[in-house]
């Protein structure tokens, strides 16, 4: 029997004891260890990457994506063997999910720099400080009402004394393991192949937002990992016999009770697909009755709309005001209303393009998804048509290309971001089964498995473009060197000097003071347009309307920032670099000077670009 | 747990992780014995009541633990929340024992006394090994490489001043976030009648001067201007930062 047939799907039965002794079987990992050793070559490279890029020595991207390739390529070819073992693809594909990881953590440790990162590491270090879920959180109000991922880090940081950086990285760790584990046991029980599932997987690297932005530390980290886990229970419990079925129960209801504390969007992702699993065996099989999984569609509904009701009502505001933007710019955009949206563009003019060469690889690669897409689904009507499973993952793959479509209406565009993370699940499994790698032709039998690879390559490498903006995709410098001594960023000296020197009060700022202002700064801050902090730190005269505002929220501090940068969540954590290849602009000096007039103003902080006062100064 | 060889490891284990893990001082220590306690114990333990009455193979034995352990993070979190003391060190590291004893002991009540293979032996040769432990070192120098701090020689430098009150003086601070060595002149002045005053130091990157302003007493008790402006030695005619407040009179709170 062929290795890649060999399923890894039934339950082993364990060995008979001999005498006393019980049988240990033995690992076959195959080419496992030369294959670990270049993933780690190729997160070194990417390491010296990044270290370059903080060194400010403006290394070449090509160093970054070609440690990228070093990590995965070889990996990809592996998976795509007869030879190995569903042991050995099993840890070769926790080793790409862990490399990749990897390369995200080598880009920032030890500090966050993704803008969500900030806002959970201050709720988490909130539990830690005052033993208790659900305090406020001043930029993103709703994340305090979802606190599975802050939770479970302060078990780490209360019980170790780690920091909340490394708690954190070490959950999402642990999260991005069970994800690419789950979902290759997923693909392996559906499918019944450990090939196709090992290449499922590694196209699901090709994901956009595998790279970073599914890497960060953020609740819907740890929720998709869990959403896989439910989903392979939820497999795994379809092809067991009725009087085990019951035991998959307890990982499907374990897993939804985690997700409806997580994360909002993942917890209805989960109810919807649940209920039209139930729906697809009731079109197929016309039975409500076992194997149907209506009960727990039923389940994952009720403790999704009663977290919702009970802890969480604020969830609807948050949640309805993009989907409403986003049907709108859809309307629009398709009625020739308003122009639509240019890919790969960033907001800001300072901002450079992202080049012509990663443009066309990033465009290959949905281009390689979108030719693969007839071939997979030709391949699993005939022989899934009767698998509800199997049927909505196909369904899946067609929706991911409606998320393509949003990507070009200017409000709808992060929408579709957000939910081609999930959908793209259903298309890696439909594109693993397209089976280029058994492709053979005379005289170069590993043509087929080499085409594939390549094809794998373009498609991570194609995606993380996709994802994350060029100018992003290596560090930057927040810390630095100097004759032998530490210094930091100007936002992050003003956090650093607002954690020591300030004890209360409320702070406006712009979005990236902010954010360092929760996290390391542990101090309330506000930014944004509501209130309209946003317009009264960039505005160059005081309008009458702003110190009122200010006093009304209790905003007690103002943070004037007059880097252009600062109003960006992304890029405005940073050194400003003489060379950088674009203008970090300056706004007007009178953006800081014009709170100088106010009765009672105190300028109590100034670096250079950020200017800090208290309007207090008098009481 | 007797007779079962995992369950009783299982159950030991966690609490002796629970109790070194919050005895250790040293997080990076403490990791050690807290992540099988967290991440590990738990999942088993509820896979090992939950699959009992069949084998589950180890594969998915592993993931079922670590995602298993993930969710009892989260609801565990939640449950503390409402529990007194609320989320603790302690209350964690009385949780997390406490689910898994209970698991281990629910799944040797349920469990056929028939032993469990136990874990799987590594056949790993020589080459395999080297390429493993080459890995691992290639990795642990990614890491370290991550994490140092390193010359940024176009990285804009720049000097911070703050003044920061309390009842009856002011603390004047200035931080250099410089390239390289910088001197400046401070000049301070109480009151808005008040002598300037001159102060001249030199400061190397990352280093701090702090100086401390007493205020004699103001005859009406009212708040008192402090104001320092800062200067680069080596551009004596612009102001380089200032900074200004008001000093509330000694007995007076902020």
């Amino acid at each position: 029997m062929r290795a890649d047939s060999a399923r890894l799907s039934r339950p082993t039965k364990a060995p008979k004891p001999v005498g006393r002794e019980i049988a240990r079987p033995r690992a076959d990992l195959g080419h496992l260890a030369p294959i670990a050793l270049a993933a780690a070559a190729g997160l070194l490279v990417c390491s010296l990457a990044n270290a370059l890029a903080r060194a400010t020595l403006a290394p070449s991207p090509l160093i970054y994506w070609a440690g990228i390739l070093i990590v995965a390529l070889p990996i990809f070819y592996r998976l795509t063997s007869r030879e190995a073992s569903p042991r050995e693809r099993l840890a070769l594909v926790c080793l790409l999910g862990l490399s990749l990881y990897a390369v995200k953590v080598v880009r920032d440790a030890p500090l966050f720099t993704f803008s969500d990162e900030l806002v959970h590491a201050f709720n988490a270090n909130q539990i830690v400080d005052r033993h208790h879920l659900f305090h406020a959180n001043s930029i993103i109000s709703i994340t305090p009402h979802f606190p599975g991922l802050e939770g479970a880090t302060s078990a780490l940081m209360s019980i170790t004394g780690l920091s909340s950086f490394w708690a954190g990285t070490i959950v999402v760790g642990a999260a991005r393991l069970s994800l690419v584990v789950a979902m290759f046991f997923l693909f392996s029980r559906l499918s019944g192949s450990a090939r196709t599932a090992g290449i499922g997987v590694a196209i699901y690297t090709g994901n956009f937002n595998f790279l970073f932005w599914g890497a960060q530390y953020s609740y819907e980290s740890l929720a998709l990992p869990l959403l896989l886990l439910v989903m392979m229970a939820l497999a795994e419990r379809e092809s067991s016999p009725r009087k085990w079925a019951r035991e998959w129960a307890v990982p499907v209801v374990l897993g939804t009770v985690a997700i409806v504390i997580t994360h909002h969007l993942t917890s209805y992702a989960l109810a919807i697909f649940i209920a039209v699993l139930a729906l697809g065996h009731w079109l197929l099989r016309k039975t409500w009755s076992w194997p149907n999984p209506w009960k727990f569609a039923v389940l994952a509904a009720a403790l999704a709309l009663a977290w919702l009701l009970l802890a969480a009502s604020s969830t609807f505001g948050y949640l309805s005001s993009p989907l409403g933007e986003a049907f709108e710019a859809v309307f629009n955009t398709a009625s020739g209303e308003a122009p639509p949206r240019g890919l790969f563009q960033s907001h800001g003019t300072a901002i450079p393009p992202t080049p012509v060469g990663a443009r066309a690889v990033a465009l290959l690669a949905v281009l390689l998804l979108t030719v693969g897409l007839p071939f997979g689904l030709r391949r699993i009507w005939p022989r899934y048509r009767s698998q509800p499973f199997v049927l909505l993952l196909a369904l899946a793959s067609l929706g991911f290309f409606a998320t393509l479509a949003l990507r070009l209406a200017p409000e709808a565009w992060e929408t579709g971001n957000r939910a081609s993370e999930f959908l793209f699940i259903g298309l890696a499994f439909v594109l693993a089964g397209v089976g280029l790698e058994r492709w053979r032709p005379k005289g170069r039998p590993w043509a087929g498995r080499a085409l594939l690879t390549a094809c794998l390559g373009v498609v991570l490498v194609g995606g993380a473009i996709s994802g994350w903006p060029w100018d992003t995709q290596l560090a930057r410098p927040v810390r630095a060197s100097a004759e032998g001594r530490t210094i930091v960023s100007p936002p992050l000296a003003m956090a650093d000097w607002a954690k020591e020197q300030v004890k209360g009060g409320r702070f406006a700022a712009p979005i990236a003071d902010a954010r360092l202002l929760l996290d390391p700064g542990n101090h309330v801050a506000l930014t944004g347009s509501s209130p309209d902090v946003e317009d009264v730190v960039e505005n160059t005269s005081l309008e009458g309307w702003e110190v009122p505002l200010l006093r009304e929220n209790d905003l007690r501090y103002v943070v004037i920032d007059r880097r252009e940068l600062a109003s960006d969540g992304i890029r405005g954590y940073f050194f400003t670099t003489d060379g950088a290849g674009f203008d970090e602009g300056l706004l007007p000096a009178s953006v800081a000077t014009k709170f100088d007039a106010v009765p009672g103003a105190a300028r109590i902080y100034s670096n250079g670009p950020i200017t800090v006062y208290d309007l207090d100064g008098l009481r | 747990v007797r007779g079962h060889r995992d369950l009783t490891l299982v159950a030991r284990g966690s609490v002796l992780c629970a109790l070194l893990a919050l005895v250790i001082p040293w997080p990076a220590l403490s990791l050690l014995f807290a992540a099988p306690l967290i991440l590990f114990a738990p999942g088993y333990a509820i896979v090992a009541v939950t699959f009992a009455q069949r084998p589950l193979g180890r594969e998915r034995l592993a993931l079922l633990s670590l995602a298993l352990s993930l969710a009892t993070l989260v609801i565990g979190g939640f449950v503390l929340n409402y529990m007194p003391g609320g989320i603790r060190a302690i209350s964690w590291a009385i949780l997390l024992p406490l689910v898994t004893l209970a698991c281990c002991r629910a799944a040797a009540l349920r469990r056929p006394r028939a032993g469990r293979p136990g874990p799987s032996r590594l056949r790993l040769g020589r080459r395999d090994a080297a390429f493993l432990l080459g890995g691992l070192a290639l990795s642990a120098a990614a890491l370290v490489l991550a994490m140092a701090t390193l010359p940024a020689e176009n990285a804009r430098g720049f000097t911070q001043l703050w003044v920061t009150p309390t009842a009856g003086s002011a603390e004047i601070g200035v931080a250099s976030e410089e390239q390289h060595l910088a001197s400046y002149v401070l000049r301070t002045r109480l009151g808005k009648g008040g002598r300037p005053v001159l102060r001249r130091f030199t400061l190397r990157p990352g280093e701090t001067h702090t100086i401390r302003l007493d205020l004699v007493p103001s005859p009406r008790g009212r708040p008192v201007a402090v104001s320092a402006r800062l200067f680069r030695r080596d551009r004596p005619g612009a102001v380089y930062r200032r900074v200004s407040a008001w000093i509330p009179a000694a007995g007076a709170s902020r």
